[in-house]
């Protein structure tokens, strides 16, 4: 008796949330490059699940290093043995784009939730209380504002250490090696999370004004809880908005450091690493430019792909989302 | 009295995610020259919407799928639903203007209150300017206080008379020195804003006519819409709650003004409300709205005295007065998405019948006057 | 009756900056030495245009604003209120008096102790879509204040929303819904229903009428007329629209640019107003009788800004009856008798 009820109870209170969900999803329906978007992204989270499936490790290996049959310096062609062809030093490129679809998302993910992660404590502090508090974190916010993001990315990856010493207590030692990636994530982190930061600011400043958070005051609740459960959840929508353009543009910003030579490790399996170690058959042959056009096609249609479906949900996401137009 | 503007059955539908809004359904008004009529009725009933409807400037997901809306000015008689947008333009502004409910709003906050006014009467008055520019240059050089290039400015004005579009205006108002003619024209167009502010009652026009929305006061944002709607003396004024944001001592003030401005300019106003206090005060006729359709119309003391439809009755009686029981109509207003079957408002009548469900009643002459649309009343005549 | 509100002197003024450094060049004096009191159990109604101070007023005195000067004695019983205004005259840096200060004046509360007698008092706001945070249910919105004030947990909190619900009219079904589910008048009841789930004793309604429909006001009206009587409850009514006020409240109050001009019963003042701006103010009432005509007092010019009030009493520059007095000083509040309070040089 007891179950059933609680579970009616429960029927009934999830029910307006599905809903609201559901008016949400039939709005993404109607909106065809929403659909494209969404069906790009579930392709790739496919890819991405499925990689061990279509691209079989090699056993007592770190599934991220591609195999390299040989290590012939010159590409080769697609073929059989190979379905996109092998780039430079052999390493293959199928295997190399089915894995770097898990290691897109791992960057577009890390970074963009700790740089949300941060601009939202930041942005919270300094847009509920104000003040000098507010005038501090925002200068503090231009500052970073100011340097060309990705020759600061640079120098933040420069200036992490390779290993880093959490504890030392007379023999015992715990110390973690950085890799490469883990510094090119880090240094993206602390480059974007400005913006967030600012744009979170900006809506806690209008929200904060509202009637109903005066209402929550009056009811006698803390600042923190009027912060966690009031400000944030009515201004969070433009930052989800942002988090899923950020997510393509952060892959194509971490490409674009790997082909400048910062990046993940040699050989590890990541589209921006493909790219880098194209750089040397861009121009192909004398006779015929386009030689070795898989070398760097293949990779790049899998970056464009990817960042495009964020970009077309991100952007289905502002018009769904967008409480004037939504109920049209 | 003849009239000026005739709504008939009048059909407006906002198409939307939601389902289909039927916001107006068959609404039938008129409006008798140099009257005042008020629409009365409460959110939703669809008043905004008819005014809306009879400049022809419904929002998208807005149709209108039916009915006429004529208006006579002069001898002619127009259809406004059948006319093309160029004839439209003509219209607004100049024989029907509207002004609206929250001035500051329908301000261009980056226009000073003399660039809006001017932009009204260079749309419509522009040849009536340029011929008195150019009586007064033929003054000038008849008395001999002419400048030099008093020639050129007239040939200029000329040109605007013909084709105020022409490119050969387009180039000169681009060159510093040939552009003077320009100075001329903003020097009337200014006497003639600072005088119309001065008509609406505004202390220091000269002062007001150069600031910007935002510093103007509420009272003093709906005196310059005002201004606007009244600079081409329109023959038909459109006044949707213009006073509802107001403070009460200064909704008497405009309510004052637009009583003195209509014996001045003889326009006619369609008043649209949700006051019956601002009803009684302004109003000669009033319609009462509910959820799309008129239920009532009759001279505004037969409104008050012998209300006959049951919303009207019950509208009444909601009046808050001191000592007496609040009373209220049950129920809410429906959703227009699936309107009830039947009159709209047969589910809150207390004297709803049986037809009422099911067949819409249409409208009646009831008596001498006194328009009535419900089905309790059909039987009777004069 | 005794006093559950008692303001002195109560003052709140908003500063206004300007210059590089922003340094405060001028203040607006929203609310400037307003002493009233609120007797246990009445409705109390606040009137005045925009820009009074009407607002501001009712907001500072449950805290949700702080004053800038002045008391506000809360729930004190009637012997502590003398001893409070004894001391107040002879002797008003005495210890004692801070003491009683400390425990009733609540403009002396900081944090915890406000938080707790926040239960005490509470608001309803004019725009019910604004006042309710539009991605809560109902259930939370109105069972939050008990959550906060931990008078309830768990189940316990529910029931009692579901009681609060059924008191202001709505159904059970109506629990687990989001506010833009509704129309005016039923959000303006959710609001109703949270500011009076921690049974308060003063409930300060701003404007609640304001936004919804007429036929719907009435309702209202109703539904406040009622849950006073079986709450036992206080009501500062705060409205610009003097017809409501004129049914519902049993004293009135004019304000005009922060200062109370003035106060008397209802019947009282409706019937024979006194203060210049009070007599303009009510003759401006439009009335909904075609047939009635209202002798009428027209106003000069617009509200002045509260920014520079003008010297001496702050209505002179609209007042037809205005004497020289009036521009140099500021008139107080006089007892013409029978409760009727005016602040004018007329009396």
């Amino acid at each position: 008796m007891d179950i059933s009820s609680r579970w009616q109870q429960f029927k009934v209170s999830v029910s307006p949330t599905l809903k609201e969900l559901r008016f949400t999803f039939s709005r993404i329906k109607q909106s065809p490059i929403s659909v494209i978007g969404l069906a790009i992204l579930i392709l790739y989270i496919l890819i991405a699940l499925l990689a061990p499936v279509l691209a079989p490790p090699l056993p007592k290996r770190d599934p991220y290093m591609i195999p390299q049959e040989s290590y012939i310096f010159m590409p080769n062609p697609p073929s059989e043995d190979h379905i996109f062809g092998t780039t430079e030093n052999q390493y293959d490129l199928w295997y190399g784009c089915i894995w770097g679809t898990r290691t897109a998302f791992r960057i577009g993910f890390m970074v963009v939730v700790s740089s949300l992660a941060i601009g939202l404590l930041i942005g919270c502090v300094a847009g509920y209380y104000g003040g000098i508090i507010d005038e501090l974190m925002m200068r503090f916010t231009d500052i970073i504002f100011a340097f060309p993001g990705l020759v600061l990315a640079m120098a933040f990856y420069m200036a992490i250490p390779d290993k880093v010493t959490i504890l030392q207590f007379g023999e015992f030692n715990w110390t973690i090696t950085v890799m490469t990636l883990d510094k090119v994530l880090i240094a993206l982190v602390l480059v974007g999370w400005p913006s967030y930061t600012r744009v979170i600011r900006g809506e806690i400043l209008r929200v904060r004004t509202e009637d109903y958070i005066e209402a929550a005051k009056a009811a006698g609740c803390s600042d923190f809880r009027v912060l966690v459960k009031h400000v944030i959840p009515n201004s969070i929508y433009p930052i989800v908005i942002m988090a899923s353009l950020d997510i393509g543009a952060i892959v194509l910003t971490a490409a674009a450091m790997s082909f400048l030579g910062i990046g993940a490790q040699k050989g590890y399996a990541d589209w921006g690493q493909l790219i880098s170690l194209s750089r040397n058959w861009i121009f192909g042959n004398m006779n015929n430019p386009l030689a070795f056009w898989h070398v760097f096609l293949i990779p790049g249609i899998f970056i464009f792909t990817f960042v495009l479906g964020w970009n077309l949900l991100g952007d289905a996401f502002r018009d769904m989302l967008d409480p004037t137009i939504r109920r049209r | 009295m003849r009239t000026l503007l005739d709504i008939e059955d009048l059909v407006l539908k906002f198409y939307t995610y939601e389902g289909i809004v039927e916001a107006l359904d068959e609404v039938n008004l008129n409006l008798k020259e140099g009257e005042t009529l008020g629409v009365v009725g409460e959110t939703g009933c669809g008043k905004s919407v008819t005014a809306l409807s009879t400049l022809v400037l419904v929002p998208t997901p807005g149709r209108i799928e039916g009915g006429h809306i004529f208006f006579e000015p002069g001898d002619k008689r127009v259809d406004l639903l059948r006319q093309d947008e160029s004839v439209l333009r003509k219209i607004r502004g100049k024989d029907i203007s509207m002004i609206f409910q929250e001035p500051r709003v329908y301000l261009n906050p980056v226009y000073t209150v003399l660039d809006q006014i001017s932009e009204v009467y260079m749309q419509h008055r522009m040849k009536e300017l340029c011929k008195r520019a150019i009586a007064e240059i033929d003054n000038e050089i008849k008395s001999g206080k002419a400048s030099f290039l008093v020639e050129f400015d007239k040939s200029m004005f000329k040109e605007m008379l013909k084709n105020p579009k022409s490119s050969v205006l387009k180039v000169v108002s681009k060159i510093p020195i040939l552009n003077r003619y320009k100075r001329r024209l903003e020097r009337m167009l200014r006497k003639e804003v600072v005088e119309i502010l001065r008509t609406m009652e505004i202390a220091d026009p000269e002062r007001v006519v150069n600031m910007y929305p935002h510093e103007l006061s509420g009272g003093m944002a709906q005196r310059v819409v005002i201004a606007m709607a009244l600079a081409c003396n329109p023959t038909l004024l459109i006044a949707d709650e213009p006073t509802t944001n107001l403070d009460v001592t200064v909704q008497f003030q405009i309510l004052n003004l637009i009583k003195i401005l209509k014996d001045k300019f003889g326009s006619s106003i369609l008043y649209i409300t949700h006051d019956m206090g601002v009803v009684a005060e302004v109003c000669q006729r009033v319609a009462v709205m509910y959820a799309g359709s008129i239920c009532e119309i009759a001279d505004v003391m037969e409104i008050f005295k012998n209300p006959i439809h049951p919303y009207t009755k019950g509208l009444l009686e909601s009046i808050p007065l001191p000592g007496k029981e609040f009373k209220s109509i049950d129920g809410t207003v429906p959703s227009l998405i699936n309107p009830p079957a039947g009159c709209r408002f047969h589910d809150r009548c207390p004297y709803a019948i049986e037809i009422c469900s099911k067949m819409k009643p249409k409208m009646v002459e009831v008596k001498k006057d006194h328009f009535l649309r419900c089905h309790l009343y059909v039987g009777v005549r004069k | 009756m005794s006093a559950l509100v008692k303001t002195v002197e109560l003052k709140k003024y908003y500063p206004v900056t300007g210059g590089v450094f922003k340094r405060k060049i001028a203040e607006v004096k929203a609310v400037d030495d307003v002493s009233i009191g609120i007797k246990r159990g009445e409705c109390f109604g606040l009137v005045g245009e925009s820009g009074c101070g009407k607002t501001t007023l009712g907001k500072t005195i449950i805290r949700l604003l702080k004053p800038n000067g002045g008391n506000i004695y809360f729930d004190a019983p009637d012997d502590v209120m003398e001893e409070v205004e004894k001391l107040t005259n002879s002797d008003p840096d005495s210890e004692r008096l801070k003491e009683l200060r400390k425990q009733y004046d609540l403009s002396t509360f900081k944090r915890g102790k406000l938080r707790r007698i926040r239960s005490k008092m509470q608001i309803v706001y004019q725009d019910p879509t604004t006042s309710l945070d539009p991605r809560m249910l109902v259930k939370d919105i109105v069972g939050e204040p008990l959550v906060v004030q931990k008078l309830a947990k768990g189940t316990h909190v529910t029931e009692r929303v579901l009681e609060m619900l059924r008191k202001v009219g709505l159904t059970d079904k109506q629990l687990y819904r989001f506010p833009h589910e509704f129309s005016g008048g039923q959000r303006q009841r959710i609001a109703v229903a949270r500011a009076l789930i921690v049974n308060p004793k003063l409930v300060i309604l701003d404007e609640p009428t304001s936004s919804v429909d007429v036929s719907v006001r009435a309702q209202l009206l109703n539904l406040f007329t009622e849950l006073q009587k079986d709450f036992g409850l206080t009501y500062l009514f705060i409205s610009h629209d003097l017809s409501v006020v004129e049914c519902i409240s049993h004293r009135v109050a004019v304000m005009y640019l922060g200062k109370v001009v003035e106060l008397a019963r209802t019947e009282e003042l409706y019937k024979n107003p006194h203060h210049p701006y009070a007599i303009a103010l009510l003759s401006a009432i439009p009335i909904p009788d075609p047939t009635l005509r209202r002798q009428r007092v027209m106003l000069t010019g617009d509200v002045p800004s509260p920014i520079n009030p003008p010297f001496g009493c702050r209505f002179h520059p609209r007042c037809s009856k205005m004497m020289e007095v009036c521009s140099k000083e500021e008139p107080r509040l006089k007892d013409m008798g029978n409760g009727h309070f005016v602040a004018c040089h007329l009396f």
